[in-house]
């Protein structure tokens, strides 16, 4: 048995400005029975009073009604625990009633639902002040806040009201149940506990429009956007190349590519230095000899260079009027010439400075087409080299059916021969590209690739063992073949690709040149290694039949 | 901003124009009046109350000098109430009324927000409060204590009061701004917020004049008595106690008056117009 523990004033509250309750905690009771007291006394008095009501409030509380409050004045309140043993009393607390403020919830919070004809539907929420709270006269000043949320939702929606009575809600989703809340805080002081749940069904048919213009919205650009995939998807390639064009490789005509990759300095100087570079389109500081293949008694082939052929350009076909169409002239340029004199200045020789093999026969030398009279040297190996349009005649061996088939024999013998001997020096005039040219050429200075020219040379030649029966080999596997006249063909141009155009020399009974078809285009390359030529329809404007296929004698690779 | 004034109860369109409306005699004071509550912030406590307050005063400035040029105002024509109103037009009490009560709000908290932030720091380490008891320099002005008793009194009476505390308040807040800035601890909101609450005390005592001029222009020659402030010598003290407790007690008692003009004013504005 003790005196009491001391209490403890919790908080004092007004719930208009006009009256305030006090509560307290009681300490230990110290085992008697213990009465309460609440003293206090207003700043400015010395009087002490003591609490008016204990009742009201409830148990632990003080109630002071309007008699008894004053606001703008501090009170200095005291509980005091009274026992038999003994006294004590609370620290005092300091209460100025303006500050203490707490109202009441906001009453009778009602819903509606308002469908206005001419403007979007909406929730309408009013509710009234609370209790005990004059805010007619003005002494009370008073704010409300709402906050509302879909039945299963988590988050309040928080509406601040200020000081009306009634708020207007349009964001609202149809078929959802809604609970509303409301509370409110005077201008001085605390905000009220929100005033109990109303709910309300929003109907299923509530018309929300702003939300099909944003799904109409939304359908109109992804299918927008599935338009553009799809275009792209399409025409991506052709897009990319627009806007991002391939970066060209490096393309130096008669310049072998793959020297780059191995990267063979020497080889790579020695090549551009060979070649015609920087490429130039003029034919006329082009030579080129001929070897010209007569059918005549000769039966030999013999070089013959001709200089001024080249250097004239394209030159229109001349006609034989001689029946030995597949020997040139110098007037015509032909790659086998035989009558032409020797260029001024160029070897027409063939060196095969590293070459094994040397032409013995001095007649057999063959020169080949030397297209680049600029770049050639002593101890440089001619070669082909097909650059801008030049005329140049391949002749090919005539079908048994025309003149001079054995001298066709021969012809493709010997060219075969002379091939060889020239170390696989090339007649690739049927070579589409330079570089391949150019390639063939390397073969000489390079003693593998040499070797290996050779050998495809000679596999060229291998179906001739002999040169009487080597042609008609092909005419007996095809019949087809057989069937088509064989003659000479001219090479009448090389376009810028290095393509070949390869025309049929005329007869006489042909007509202009001009009408002349492109052989331009190989259609196959038989067994034999021989290449079939059919006229390019692409590469003429002028003709559109289509010709018989003219055969050509194996073209070395 | 414009949310900020429906807070407050204020609809932003009924706000007095900025030009003077017309050849009035008490044009002068409507002038002054009429543009200073305008560019008003909420008094709560984080940083962009500082800048909002310079902003204030920039604002202020460029309007006074908007004012004083005759070439920018057309005179009756300007003021959007006057269309209707013919003969010399006048601001409309309701306006002013809404004016008034906007600024004594502001200023009380104002002072709720430097008293609490003040107390923070001194008050309740050494429990003051007990020393503010009866230490206010306006106790002496008798002022209704329930709402009983403001209803019962007269609004001439409530005019009287509140123009007699807001020019007891004059001086005091001067001083109270001038010691601010040699106290060392003193934070710069805590300086804004008093530099403002002088400003705003000086624009509701004439709009508090000019609304009395509107309703009771015959009590215009009576002098308005006001107690006065003494304890400048404290407020100045070297020693810390003393100074410190000077400051509470000026908080307090600042906090308290701008509560009273908040709710006298309120109550007159509900008797004269709508609440």
């Amino acid at each position: 048995q003790s005196p009491p523990g001391k209490p403890k004033i919790i908080k004092c509250r007004s719930p208009g400005k006009e009256t305030f309750t006090c509560w307290w905690e009681p300490g230990a009771d110290g085992g008697l029975p213990t009465n309460y007291t609440l003293t206090y006394h207003k700043e400015g008095e010395t009087v002490t009073h003591e609490c008016p009501d204990y009742k009201t409030g409830g148990p632990n509380t003080c109630y002071f009604n309007k008699k008894h409050t004053s606001i703008w004045k501090l009170y200095v309140i005291t509980v005091n625990a009274i026992n038999q043993m003994g006294v004590s009393s609370s620290d005092p607390l300091y209460v100025d009633v303006t500050y203490i403020v707490e109202p009441e919830p906001p009453a009778n919070l009602t819903l509606e639902l308002k469908h206005p004809e001419d403007r979007k539907p909406y929730l309408w929420i009013k509710w009234f002040p609370p209790t005990l709270t004059d805010v007619k006269s003005g002494w009370f000043m008073i704010q409300y806040e709402i906050r509302l949320k879909p039945e299963k939702a988590t988050d309040w929606e928080i509406h601040f009201a200020a000081k009306q009575t009634q708020l207007k809600i349009f964001s609202l989703y149809p078929g959802q149940k809604y609970l509303v809340q409301v509370r409110c805080k005077p201008d001085h002081g605390y905000w009220s506990e929100w005033s109990p749940e109303s709910s309300i069904q929003i109907p299923n048919d509530f018309p929300v429009k702003d939300t099909t213009m944003w799904i109409f919205v939304a359908v109109l650009s992804a299918v927008i956007c599935l338009i553009m995939v799809w275009a792209v998807a399409l025409k991506g390639y052709s897009m990319m190349t627009c806007i991002l064009p391939p970066v060209p490789g490096p393309k130096i005509k008669g310049f072998d590519i793959h020297l780059l990759e191995k990267g063979k300095s020497e080889e790579l100087l020695r090549a551009l230095e060979s070649q015609d570079f920087p490429p130039t389109s003029d034919c006329e500081d082009l030579l080129m000899e001929f070897i010209e293949v007569d059918d005549s008694e000769d039966q030999q082939l013999m070089p013959r260079p001709s200089k001024e052929h080249m250097e004239q350009g394209v030159k229109p076909m001349h006609m034989d009027p001689d029946s030995d169409s597949g020997r040139g002239s110098c007037d015509s340029p032909s790659l086998f010439s035989e009558k032409c004199d020797e260029p001024q200045a160029h070897p027409f020789k063939f060196h095969t400075p590293e070459g094994p093999e040397k032409l013995e026969n001095p007649e057999t030398n063959l020169t080949y087409l030397q297209a680049t009279q600029s770049t050639s040297r002593e101890g440089k190996i001619p070669y082909f080299h097909a650059s801008g349009p030049k005329s140049s005649t391949w002749p090919f061996p005539q079908p048994p059916s025309l003149h001079n088939p054995r001298y066709s024999y021969h012809n493709i013998a010997d060219v075969c021969e002379l091939a060889l001997g020239m170390a696989g020096t090339t007649a690739t005039l049927l070579d589409q590209t330079d570089q391949h040219a150019l390639k063939s050429s390397k073969t000489i200075e390079n003693g593998e690739e040499e070797k290996a020219a050779k050998q495809r040379e000679s596999e060229g030649c291998s179906s001739k063992p002999d040169q009487d029966t080597a042609w008609p080999l092909p005419q007996d596997k095809t019949p087809l073949i057989s069937a088509k006249p064989l003659e000479y063909v001219e090479i009448h141009k090389v376009s810028q690709d290095g393509v070949l155009a390869l025309f049929p020399k005329q007869n006489e009974k042909v007509g202009a040149p001009e009408t002349s078809k492109e052989y331009s285009k190989v259609s196959r390359v038989t067994d034999s290694n021989i290449l079939v030529l059919v006229p390019d329809p692409q590469a003429q404007n002028l003709t559109l039949l289509e010709e018989p296929a003219k055969e050509a004698p194996p073209a070395l690779p | 901003m414009v949310a900020r004034f429906s807070s407050l109860g204020i609809p932003h369109h009924r706000f007095p124009p900025f030009c003077p409306v017309g050849p009035s005699p008490y044009q002068q004071q409507s002038l002054s009046w009429d543009f200073s509550p305008i560019p008003m912030a909420t008094a709560s406590n984080h940083r962009g109350h500082q800048w909002i307050s310079s902003l204030v005063q920039g604002s202020r400035l460029l309007l006074l000098l908007v004012v004083s040029n005759p070439l920018l105002c057309q005179g009756e024509n300007y003021a959007p109430y006057c269309k209707n109103q013919t003969g010399e037009c006048r601001i409309p009490l309701q306006n002013l009324f809404d004016t008034a009560t906007t600024v004594a709000n502001y200023n009380y908290r104002l002072a709720r927000e430097m008293f609490s932030e003040f107390g923070k720091q001194y008050g309740q380490s050494k429990n003051l409060t007990p020393k503010v008891l009866n230490s206010c320099h306006t106790t002496s002005i008798t002022t209704p204590e329930s709402k009983k008793e403001a209803e019962n009194t007269e609004d001439k009476i409530l005019f009287r009061l509140v123009l007699s505390l807001l020019h007891s308040w004059d001086e005091p807040l001067h001083h109270l701004v001038t010691e601010l800035l040699r106290l060392k601890e003193a934070s710069p909101d805590l300086l804004s917020r008093a530099a403002e609450i002088e400003e705003k005390t000086k624009v509701l005592l004439e709009g508090v004049k000019e609304i009395e001029k509107r309703i009771h222009p015959e009590n215009q020659e009576k002098e308005i008595s006001y107690p006065v402030w003494s304890e400048i010598s404290s407020l100045m003290s070297e020693d810390d106690d003393v100074n410190k407790t000077t400051f509470y007690k000026m908080f307090h008692c600042l906090h308290r008056d701008a509560s009273k003009i908040d709710t006298y004013l309120q109550m007159l504005k509900c008797r004269y117009t709508t609440c």
